[in-house]
């Protein structure tokens, strides 16, 4: 009755009135009993239906709530765990002298081969693990690194276009977010010589590389506002120019350079052709070099081969090898400079002075992949640091650059990138010598993974 | 329809109208309509729960890529042909604008950031570090107790390092170190009475807490204690006080049930045999936690208190010193330990008036720090065959073994190379927290 009185409904026999009831068959009783008793049953279901309802909306509304709290963690965690791997824009500092490093785009992409497959093995280790060079962040973290420390441009490897190492320096490097803040040149190298390189020793290759390579920059990587230039010209690195002449002829040397000029020229470019040009003492003959040199409007080196005075040696196997102490080439390097900053100015070219933080691909030897040695003994920061001090005297005033020689050579023990094994220390050296401190100190250094 | 009904017209009600009338239909339609709901409710939570068992597998996942991205592996140790230990300065992450305080400005960054010493996590990258290049022992620094709140300036070793999911695997050594004549110390001891009764205290309390730890470094089956600055000590308050105070430590470890083995900070550049008789006497090994003029005499100007000169003239300095007190302690029966240093400078601190006084090592490094291992072979006592390392973690004072910004692991390498044995598959790799490719 309460039930019908809550609905607001009359009953039957409220309807038919109380005289009624004495009249009302027994068999009508009996069913309406039943139908009391099926509404009853019907109505415990409705509550029980209820509840469960209830029940379940309790359990969704709970699963709600812990579903909104762990989006948020994993909100929490990819942002933490982005923060933890991604570098914060650098704090680039000024310096007096600008500063650039050659670097190295293939690792991590072939094997078998020195400067891209980590597991022949390295005398150090980057601080940021055996990266591949196509991911934009370590590019983001290189680039912030050098700008902090007073490297504004990267100099770097260029063979053609559709090589390994130039694929990684356009899906990674040119993908960093900070790419646009750091200069950038080509260290052009049209492979001849190097063991294992793909395209053989054919000089038409060579020149097709060349040509390929200049059409390419001229359209695609020149007009970038962060292409380095002088005088308005781009710059372009011919790596190994001096050996290039050696082993195929002083002609075939002054086409190559006329050769990518030109190709240059055809799209609209001037380049400013520097020759990777001092490499041995024996080069000191001054007749000789002006005629290799005609081409070019600057001379410079990746690196020198022998020139500490001390001889190589033929091994046991009948190849060359070189054991010096770092310091000795350090004083080498100096006298060379010497010599071929006044070279160049007399020829009214300009001069480039590479600073290099060691050598040593003894590994690369023993493991057979470069048939000739060259270890440099102790190379301390210190000593560096007095060979980029020194190195200033030799930067010819116009262009006003350093180089340095590498960022990143691992496999041949030449790399001031923070490595495990000497952190940022050749960076602060580079820094402490070259760059202006801001008024606020230094950049801190920053790795990833700082929890701290 | 149902308000004018009689009891005549019962015989012509339909099922169906009492269905109606008695509200079965409606009451099937709401049981209908809550079975459709409760299923749909049903489906939803099914669906909830797998959304939230996606959820919580996506943030478990995320969790254990930060957990592989930042906690330490487990540690791959070298064996190393001597004991090699380093004193490990607890305190860093405090706000006392002081030491401890990065706040202050150091001359090296860890590797690690500018971390909490009571952060288990931060003990298990130590822990590993140093095992992997040959360190087996640290000596944790700790204060004497100066309140009567049981506090002993350990609390970064408790609640950080003990911690560790490594701690079982490196040996510990306490290390004493006390400030009654440090200047400015800011919880100076009112007598030397009150001072023996803090020692006997506080050793008495880390015994009974760290003595019977399985990793506690023992020799002849007594933990060994480090005591500092002992020529200092005796310096400003003579013989008896050292005898005085000695006993004390060694009440106080006895009553924890302990005999301690005592190394002594006794070395120093003045080499008065007189002097050092009795504080000799009382220690079982000789060492030293710095000597920071070894290289260089302080200037003889009155009242300078500025030292300033090369890190390789200091590393010629301790071979010289470590040569004259390992014949002296083996002339005295004592055990000596040669202590070894990666550099020095408390520039940072003079120039903020922290400390009064300034020692500079100038360009040290680990290549002439690698020539200061090697110098320290010819002087290992056969007996304890230890060095003790000054120190792992004084960021502060430029004297730093963990991995830096600046230096990378070069000082580790260094000591690993003098003393540690070449595995034949070659050196464990160096990993750091968050290397992009580990």
């Amino acid at each position: 009755m309460s039930e019908l009185v809550r609905t607001g409904r009359r009953s039957f026999f409220e309807q038919l009135g109380a005289a009624a009831i004495g009249a009302v068959p027994a068999a009508f009783m009996a069913r309406e009993f039943e139908r009391s008793s099926r509404i009853a049953g019907l109505k415990d279901n409705v509550t029980m239906l209820s509840s469960d309802i209830s029940s379940l909306q309790g359990q969704i509304n709970r699963l709600d709530y812990e579903k909104q709290e762990v989006s948020q963690g994993i909100e929490q965690a990819t942002s933490q765990l982005e923060a933890l791997s991604t570098a914060a824009p650098p704090r680039p500092v000024d310096s007096d002298i600008k500063v650039a490093a050659y670097h190295i785009t293939g690792w991590g992409t072939g094997k078998g081969f020195k400067s891209m497959d980590w597991s022949l093995g390295a005398p150090y280790t980057p601080l940021l693990g055996r990266y591949t060079s196509d991911d934009p962040r370590v590019a983001d973290w290189h680039i912030k690194w050098a700008l902090e420390h007073g490297i504004s441009a990267f100099l770097y490897f260029y063979s053609r276009p559709d090589f390994g190492w130039e694929r990684c320096l356009e899906q990674g490097v040119m993908k960093s977010r900070f790419f646009d803040s750091i200069d950038f040149a080509l260290l052009h190298c049209n492979d001849n010589f190097w063991p294992g390189n793909p395209f053989g020793m054919d000089p038409v290759q060579m020149d097709e590389a060349s040509k390929v390579t200049l059409d390419y920059a001229s359209m695609h990587l020149f007009p970038r506002r962060n292409y380095l230039s002088f005088e308005g010209r781009p710059i372009v690195i011919l790596f190994r120019y001096w050996d290039f002449a050696y082993r195929f002829g002083i002609e075939k040397a002054l086409f190559w350079a006329r050769n990518v000029r030109q190709s240059a020229e055809d799209r609209g470019y001037d380049v400013y052709l520097m020759g990777d040009f001092v490499g041995w003492t024996w080069q000191h003959d001054d007749s000789a070099n002006r005629l290799v040199s005609r081409e070019l409007d600057a001379l410079t080196a990746y690196n020198l081969g022998q020139p500490s005075g001390i001889p190589s040696k033929l091994d046991e196997k009948g190849n060359w090898t070189l054991v010096c102490p770092y310091e000795k080439m350090v004083e080498a390097y100096l006298r060379e400079y010497e010599y071929w900053s006044s070279f160049a100015k007399n020829m009214g070219k300009g001069f480039v002075p590479t600073v290099p933080p060691g050598f040593d691909n003894s590994l690369m030897y023993e493991m057979g992949v470069d048939n000739w040695m060259m270890r440099l003994l102790d190379p301390t920061v210190q000593r560096f640091k007095v060979m980029c001090e020194s190195a200033k005297r030799y930067a010819e005033e116009n262009l006003n650059l350093v180089s340095v020689e590498a960022w990143n050579e691992f496999q041949e023990g030449s790399v001031v990138e923070p490595s495990m094994e000497f952190g940022f220390s050749f960076l602060d050296a580079i820094r402490d010598t070259y760059a202006r401190m801001p008024t606020g100190g230094w950049p801190e250094e920053a790795i990833p993974g700082l929890v701290y | 329809m149902a308000s004018a009904a009689g009891g005549a017209a019962l015989g012509a009600v339909s099922a169906e109208s009492y269905d109606q009338l008695y509200e079965i239909q409606p009451l099937n339609q709401e049981i209908s309509e809550l079975e459709k709901q409760k299923a749909s409710l049903a489906s939803k939570l099914t669906q909830s729960e797998d959304q939230t068992q996606r959820l919580e597998s996506r943030l478990s996942e995320l969790r254990q890529q930060r957990s592989e991205l930042l906690d330490a592996p487990e540690p791959v140790p070298v064996e190393a042909s001597a004991q090699v230990a380093a004193f490990y300065v607890f305190g860093w992450g405090n706000d006392s604008m002081n030491r401890g305080d990065w706040r202050v400005g150091t001359p090296l960054h860890p590797l690690l950031g500018r971390y909490h010493s009571n952060d288990p996590w931060v003990a298990d990258w130590h822990i590993k570090w140093a095992l992997e290049h040959g360190i087996g022992t640290f000596f944790p620094l700790t204060f004497l107790e100066f309140t009567d709140s049981g506090q002993s300036g350990i609390h970064g070793f408790e609640e950080g390092m003990l911690h560790s999911r490594f701690f079982d695997q490196v040996k510990i050594a306490l290390y004493l170190f006390w400030e009654p004549h440090w200047p400015g110390n800011p919880r100076g001891v009112a007598d030397l009475e009150t001072f023996y009764l803090l020692a006997q205290k506080t050793v008495h309390n880390l015994g009974n807490r760290h003595f019977a730890r399985r990793n506690i470094l023992k020799h002849e089956n007594r933990p060994m204690l480090f005591l500092w600055s002992l020529s200092g000590f005796r310096y400003r308050y003579g013989d008896d006080a050292v005898r005085q105070l000695i006993d004390a430590i060694r009440e106080g470890a006895r009553s924890s049930g302990f005999e301690v083995y005592i190394i002594g900070d006794i070395m120093g550049t003045w080499h008065g045999e007189e002097f050092y008789e009795v504080v000799t006497e009382q220690v079982d090994a000789i060492t030293a936690w710095n000597i920071l003029d070894a290289g260089s005499a302080w200037p003889s100007t009155p009242y300078t208190t500025e030292l300033v000169y090369g890190y390789d003239e200091y590393v010629k300095g301790y071979q010289r010193e470590t040569r004259f007190w390992s014949g002296y302690a083996k002339k005295r029966g004592k055990g000596f330990v040669p202590p070894l240093s990666p550099g020095f400078s408390n520039r940072i601190l003079y120039d903020k008036g922290i400390d009064n006084w300034l020692v500079e090592l100038k360009d040290s490094s680990p290549e002439i720090f690698r020539k200061m291992c090697g110098n320290a072979k010819e002087f290992l006592d056969p007996d304890l065959n230890m060095v003790l390392i000054e120190a792992w973690n004084e960021i502060h004072e430029s004297t730093a073994l963990e991995p830096t910004m600046e230096s990378g692991f070069g000082y580790l390498h260094a000591l690993r190379d003098a003393f540690a044995v070449k595995p034949s598959i070659g050196w464990p790799g160096d990993v750091i927290p968050g290397q992009l490719y580990p």
